[in-house]
């Protein structure tokens, strides 16, 4: 598979502080990918620079882009949700379609029509009676009305509630993902997005610190409850995390084979969550 | 061309209420006017002279005053001297009526235009809509001379179309009421002051003349606007008070702001309204005023691509 992300180097400054140091990475066509990071770990700054909205250092190709020179030609191919409030307030629905219709050669008016027709939302609504929920439903439905080879979301359900973090994320799998476009994605809600994630990426302080296919991070590291009589033999393995629980430890191991660690105690695979905060602290 | 006018509808969605309310506005208050002071003066049964007077006073009375920076003044009665011209006659102040009626729509439409342009880029980063914006295929040199284009001219238009919408109706169905009661009178002055020439082409002229007079001025608001974190209007008026009090207490002039000031786009209605004929202005527009004009025009593409600069750069408040 073609990558359609490609990073070497990549690195941002902002006057002393670096947003960006040196990250590397490849992104192949036909993933999911979760770029989860603590607040100011560099998530957006990322993610601008890939969409030509920040300058930066170090080689970067989009879509056989440059996004800093190509910029307008990398948006045809390229749909972008930031946050869950960036749609204008005073705009109306209709307007949003006729807008988009005629500044992107890539919309279809059609299926963004049929997309809020399956919502209370109607044409004649402004951006700002709606709720924050509806407003990311909207948002959601123009941009998968974009004949987008990569969409880039930008903790793109934060603040609102389960009902509507769960239909996004449905929507996303349903009528944009297939084996020829990517997602890119950056959240703090991990838990949600943990069986959708074919590929994860943390990044902290500006690094990348993890980039793996979700089977090789499943195979890579392991979560075991261990017995109080353990501790000292699990210890010695050198866990990367370890946390009490009642009646023990479970305790987070790299590269280590079940068979190892079974005697130990209970052997399974780790949140994704739980290896984050694993790999953060 | 058809990303260029959704790119001006969506100026005219955004700012449909400041754009057509004010020159509707306008309207009731001219036609409200007019009709008082005409049914007032036909109350008191004074003669078609007084009545004739009336009609000219309600539009002659309405056009805005240009603002004039001392400078200005001294520079405007020197040049005076030089190439003074020789002042209207009654009748002829009279046949500019409809002009001078057009004139005050559009002054009130530069108005807008001035405030929508030291607010449009602003805004969008002030509620982070740049974002979703930004995430369409369209470049900010586009987005900045869209906003220059609806600005400096399609503002202006809209509210022309307003004025001449209410000229018609003033004369032609107003007007033509009281000819019920006045024997035709009021018909034959509004048949004598009617020029196409002095309706919609002298209007016309001003518009786009006027917008490219006023485009230093128009872009530099545009650059304040992109450049603004807090309050446009503060960044606009402070560096302004700055420079004109250093140059006043350096120099002991006012150019710098003087300049900017000059090219108030007001200063073409009073300069085309003062003019003999059509071609007297254009002389003095394009020939007198010529290196003025061009070197407005480099100021406003330096201005512009600052904006372009500014949109690229720094765009989060």
């Amino acid at each position: 598979m073609n990558a359609i992300v490609k990073a070497k180097n990549l690195s941002k400054r902002y006057g002393e502080f670096r947003a960006l140091d040196n990250v590397s990475l490849d992104i192949k066509s036909g993933r999911i990918v979760g770029l989860i990071g603590p607040n100011g770990a560099g998530k957006t700054t990322a993610l601008r620079c890939l969409l030509g909205l920040s300058t930066y250092d170090g080689f970067l190709n989009v879509l056989n882009q440059n996004p800093k020179l190509d910029r307008m030609r990398l948006l045809h191919d390229v749909a972008y949700i930031a946050d869950t409030a960036v749609l204008p307030q005073w705009i109306k629905v209709e307007q949003i379609l006729e807008y988009m219709q005629g500044t992107h050669p890539k919309f279809n008016r059609e299926k963004a029509q049929g997309f809020l027709d399956q919502t209370d939302i109607r044409a004649t609504h402004k951006v700002k009676e709606l709720s924050k929920g509806m407003v990311t439903q909207l948002h959601l439905a123009v941009s998968i009305s974009i004949d987008a080879k990569l969409l880039v979301l930008d903790e793109p359900t934060l603040g609102l509630d389960i009902l509507y973090r769960k239909r996004f994320y449905e929507q996303l799998l349903n009528d944009y993902f297939d084996e020829e476009r990517t997602i890119l994605i950056t959240t703090h809600q991990v838990e949600e997005i943990e069986q959708l994630l074919t590929d994860l990426i943390f990044i902290k302080q500006g690094r990348i610190i993890l980039d793996k296919e979700m089977d090789a991070m499943r195979e890579t590291y392991l979560e075991v409850e261990v017995r109080a009589e353990n501790f000292d033999q699990a210890r010695a393995l050198r866990p990367i995390s370890e946390r009490t629980v009642l009646g023990g430890a479970v305790m987070m191991f790299e590269n280590r084979l079940p068979e190892q660690l079974s005697e130990l105690g209970k052997v399974r695979v780790p949140s994704v969550a739980d290896l984050f905060v694993a790999k953060m602290s | 061309m058809n990303s260029l006018i959704v790119g001006l509808k969506r100026e005219y969605w955004e700012y449909r209420k400041i754009v057509i309310g004010v020159p509707i506005l306008l309207c009731v208050f001219v036609f409200l006017g007019s009709t008082i002071s005409t049914l007032i003066e036909k109350g008191m049964d004074h003669s078609d002279h007084r009545h004739e007077q009336t009609v000219a006073e309600v539009v002659e009375g309405a056009v805005p005053d240009v603002p004039k920076s001392p400078s200005d003044a001294a520079s405007d009665e020197e040049s005076d001297s030089e190439t003074k011209q020789p002042k209207l006659s009654a009748a002829e102040e009279r046949v500019r009526a409809p002009y001078k009626f057009t004139a005050i729509f559009m002054g009130f439409a530069w108005l807008i235009s001035l405030y929508y342009l030291l607010g449009c880029l602003h805004t969008d980063r002030k509620d982070k809509s740049i974002l979703y914006w930004k995430s369409m295929p369209v470049s900010e040199t586009r987005n900045v001379l869209t906003k220059m284009l609806f600005g400096g001219v399609c503002i202006t238009a809209i509210a022309l179309i307003a004025a001449w919408a209410m000229y018609f109706v003033l004369t032609v169905f107003g007007l033509g009421v009281l000819n019920s009661s006045d024997g035709g009178e009021t018909w034959e002055y509004a048949e004598r002051t009617f020029s196409v020439s002095k309706l919609i082409i002298w209007p016309l002229t001003s518009l786009v003349l006027g917008a490219i007079w006023a485009a230093p001025l128009f872009a530099y608001l545009l650059m304040v606007s992109a450049a603004a974190k807090r309050s446009p209007f503060m960044l606009l008026v402070l560096p302004l008070m700055v420079l004109l009090m250093l140059e006043s207490m350096i120099f002991g002039s006012q150019n710098l702001v003087g300049s900017l000031m000059r090219h108030m786009p007001f200063v073409i209605l009073e300069s085309l309204s003062d003019s003999v004929t059509y071609a007297d202005f254009l002389h003095n527009y394009f020939v007198q005023h010529g290196a003025s004009l061009v070197s407005g025009l480099v100021f406003a593409g330096l201005f512009v691509a600052a904006a372009v600069w500014f949109r690229n750069n720094r765009f989060e408040v």
